[in-house]
């Protein structure tokens, strides 16, 4: 598989009486950077863990190219994991291992390497993100901003061809959150891989983004390139990029 | 429901509401304990990680196992010597407190302060990196975490409680023999009369009970910490139940056992 075509049909999903999904269509594509955006707890996150498998929804489709995953077992899911990783909001470092630990894990875990081998992949991923010199730290003596690109290190040890990334810039200081936009450019131009990052950076969004998809109360409002949404004379898209209080956004809705 | 018939009605549906979720865990427990201990028979095993769940279950307790069995063992010999006084029967000091270390008193504390030790600090261990996404982070790297967490600590959990029993049951009767000598036993006739009265029965099941006991502290801990929610409050909530739960527990089966075993 390279680069694969991600298509998501008729997705819903419900938590108890609270309908977060309420029908999902999107497209995301290959060798592209995908920002599904939306305001919090509006079913960004949920769908995300939706297409990484660990959530199972109530109906629906996920594609990965020609095959669909809903419903498959853990095994097929762990096949195709193999290729896909997910950069956690936090970045979700084990504590208890060193930072090189971490980055290897994903190699000897699955037994694709022995442990030396696996060790001199990770340095390099590092190096390559200017964090070669804590290799042997723990991930509690390092920065919000260190500890994200040890995550991102992590992601892409296995040379994924799906890279997901959930909230990469949240509570990073603009700096930071410039050289996180950064680092997802970088990792596009170095693996080719398909993007999906979801986020509430509108900036961030309109600059890096070739397809944006909005979610608005579990339903996907508006998708395409960002002169769309520039163009969009929706009230919430608007209300959305401008970032206002008022308009059709509640807040308790 | 505002009919007079809902003020009648609410405890029953109060009670059922609360059955239903205790069905809810004991189901999802069982689901949990049995892919664990499915995986920890099936290749590859993790015996790094086992060992390491080893040492902090058993190797680290050993201190404070010590200390309980002493102690136990000593205030026990304590109060039978007065009461066997009435008797004149203090040389059967050795057996009644040997007996009452190997059948009840070592495997249930142990298991009790193991629990608070160790059960404990799973929940809190597992429930944290429940927490920050760790577990998930484990799942999407198409690693098992309940193979990768759950099984060695269950492993662990099961083998150690035994070993750790034994050194409370001979620390135990150690302490009941100081405190019987100090008070004026014969120690030739402590120790024999243990020889004469305390079959390898007695032993052993008080060790196969605290396999069990190991068993339920681990897997409670580890279910209370792996199903854990809502942020570092859940994590305290979850590190209580697992603690309260265990005990109940280890308590009730030990009475089950004991009425089988006996």
């Amino acid at each position: 598989m390279s680069a694969p075509t991600v298509k998501v049909r008729g997705l819903y999903k419900s938590f108890g009486p609270a309908k977060v999904l309420d029908g999902i269509d999107v497209d995301l594509a290959p060798s592209r950077i995908n920002f599904i955006i939306g305001q919090s707890g509006g079913g960004k996150s949920v769908l995300l863990k939706h297409l990484v498998g660990l959530l199972e929804p109530d109906s629906g489709e996920i594609w990965y190219d020609s095959r669909q995953m809903v419903g498959r077992s853990r095994h097929d899911w762990d096949a195709l994991r193999l290729k896909m990783a997910l950069l956690f909001q936090d970045g979700a470092l084990f504590d208890s291992m060193s930072v090189g630990e971490n980055v290897s894990f994903p190699v000897w875990i699955r037994g694709l390497a022995a442990k030396e081998e696996a060790a001199r992949r990770a340095k390099e991923r590092l190096r390559e993100l200017d964090m070669a010199d804590a290799f042997n730290f723990r991930p509690s003596d390092l920065s919000a901003g260190e500890r994200k690109r040890v995550a991102l290190a992590r992601a892409l040890i296995m040379e994924p061809e799906v890279l997901f990334f959930d909230e990469p810039t949240t509570g990073l200081d603009p700096l930071l959150s410039e050289q996180v936009d950064e680092l997802i450019k970088l990792t596009l131009e170095r693996t080719g891989a398909t993007l999906v990052v979801v986020s509430h950076d509108i900036p961030a969004t309109l600059t890096l983004a070739h397809n944006i998809a909005m979610i608005n109360n579990g339903r996907i409002i508006l998708s395409g390139p960002p002169e769309v949404f520039r163009q969009s004379d929706d009230p919430a898209v608007r209300q959305f990029l401008a970032g206002e209080a008022e308009g059709p956004i509640g807040f308790l809705d | 429901m505002n009919s007079p018939l809902a003020f009648l009605l609410t405890p029953v549906a109060k009670l059922g509401g609360l059955t239903i979720e205790a069905l809810f865990h004991l189901g999802s427990y069982s689901i949990l304990l049995f892919r664990a201990l499915f995986s920890a028979v099936i290749p590859p095993w993790r015996l790094r990680g086992i060992f390491k769940q080893m040492e902090t279950v058993g190797v680290d307790s050993i201190f404070v196992v010590v200390l309980t069995g002493l102690f136990t063992g000593g205030v026990f010999t304590l109060q039978v010597i007065y009461g066997f006084r009435m008797f004149s029967a203090e040389s059967m000091v050795g057996p009644t407190v040997a007996l009452a270390m190997c059948r009840e008193l070592g495997p249930v504390l142990t298991a009790l302060m193991v629990t608070g030790r160790v059960g404990s600090s799973m929940a809190a261990e597992l429930g944290a990196m429940r927490v920050t996404e760790q577990i998930d982070a484990l799942t999407v790297m198409a690693a098992d975490p309940v193979k990768y967490l759950i099984s060695p600590r269950i492993i662990a959990g099961v083998l150690m409680l035994p070993l750790l029993t034994a050194i409370s049951d001979f620390t135990g009767i150690l302490g009941g023999y100081a405190v019987a000598v100090a008070k004026g036993v014969d120690p030739g006739q402590f120790v024999a009369r243990i020889q004469e009265n305390v079959a390898l029965s007695d032993i052993v099941n008080g060790l196969i009970k605290s396999g069990v006991f190991g068993l339920i502290l681990s897997s409670v801990g580890c279910y209370m910490g792996y199903f854990t929610k809502g942020g570092a409050e859940g994590v305290g909530r979850a590190t209580t139940s697992a603690v309260v739960i265990s005990y109940v527990a280890i308590l009730i089966s030990d009475f089950l056992m004991t009425a089988i075993m006996f």
